[in-house]
């Protein structure tokens, strides 16, 4: 069996990466909405909060914030749910993609492949900055 | 409108070869998971049963010379023939094991032949070089499903379209130089 082992290996290692920042951003996400939620739940508890402290009769003008903030809660629970389930996929695939890239590493590094070599490894090798040129190419 | 149209129909085309390419690996990965199951049963396929009590009048045969052995050291000591005290019988494990097997082989044999009876009642066996070529087969089609995998992912990354790998994927068929 023929092996393309540098290039294959930069190339998970990329998309590992990319996997990681993608899980990253959902996470943010997630934590953001969970931040707007608590909020709007706060909001809503003063909205309450207000109706009880005005008289009887003004007490119809403060319908209006309660139901909006009740609406706000529902949106940004939706919200949620959807970047949970977001977060927990990118999790996972950035957890797999991570798996992946070190036992196929392990695996090069045990056959005694050729690695994708890195800007640190130029060294005193002439050729090396020309190979490093050919890795930035794939 | 009708450039807008036509940039709907060309995303939905797109949304549509991706499922398709999604489902083409689906359909290896399936084949994958199969026949890594028949793999898995094939590894704990046992030897025929007669091989078993082949294996066991072996190992009982191997017993008695090593308690024959340790038996004829003591007759030397009790002949005075040997320079070393007379009788000590300080057996190591192995050969208390020993000792006591030889001292009723035929016991032995019926006890250990009686378990085997019972796990291989209803169960499928195969003889060793049999089973070791079978398993090398179907390890030869596993990894060219692997193979076969990983290169729809590469065409599909190619045309712009993003599958995952299986963290458990063969780093053989991950690594390897796949020709288009």
């Amino acid at each position: 069996m023929q092996f393309d082992a540098a290039a294959r290996l930069s190339h998970l290692e990329r998309v590992r990466d990319i996997r990681a920042k993608a899980a990253r951003d959902a996470q943010k996400r997630r934590n953001d909405l969970i931040a707007a939620l608590t909020a709007a739940r706060r909001a809503l508890f003063d909205a309450k909060e207000a109706a009880y402290l005005v008289g009887f009769r003004e007490r119809e003008s403060t319908k209006g914030p309660i139901l909006a903030a009740q609406g706000s809660v529902a949106d940004l629970e939706a919200a949620l749910d959807t970047a949970d389930r977001e977060w927990r996929a990118a999790r996972d695939a950035s957890t797999d993609a991570a798996q992946l890239y070190d036992a196929v590493l392990r695996f090069a590094q045990g056959q005694g492949l050729p690695l994708p070599l890195k800007v640190g490894d130029v060294g005193t090798d002439p050729n090396a900055a020309v190979r490093i040129q050919g890795e930035v190419r794939l | 409108m009708k450039a807008l149209d036509k940039l709907k129909q060309a995303f939905a085309k797109q949304a549509d070869a991706a499922r398709s390419v999604q489902e083409t690996v689906e359909a290896v990965r399936d084949q994958i998971i199969a026949t890594g199951n028949d793999l898995a049963q094939l590894r704990a396929t046992p030897e025929p049963q007669a091989s078993a009590e082949t294996a066991l009048d072996r190992e009982i045969a191997n017993h008695m010379a090593a308690a024959q052995a340790a038996l004829s050291r003591e007759v030397a000591g009790l002949s005075g023939i040997a320079r070393r005290p007379v009788m000590n019988l300080d057996p190591s494990p192995e050969e208390a094991l020993s000792l006591q097997i030889a001292l009723n082989p035929q016991g032995f044999r019926k006890l250990i032949a009686a378990e085997l009876a019972e796990f291989y009642k209803g169960r499928e066996a195969m003889p060793r070089d049999q089973r070791d070529a079978r398993i090398k087969e179907i390890e030869a089609e596993l990894l060219a499903l692997e193979t076969t995998e990983e290169g729809m992912i590469r065409q599909a990354e190619a045309a712009g379209i993003e599958i995952l790998r299986r963290a458990n994927a063969d780093p053989r068929a991950v690594l390897a130089l796949i020709e288009n």
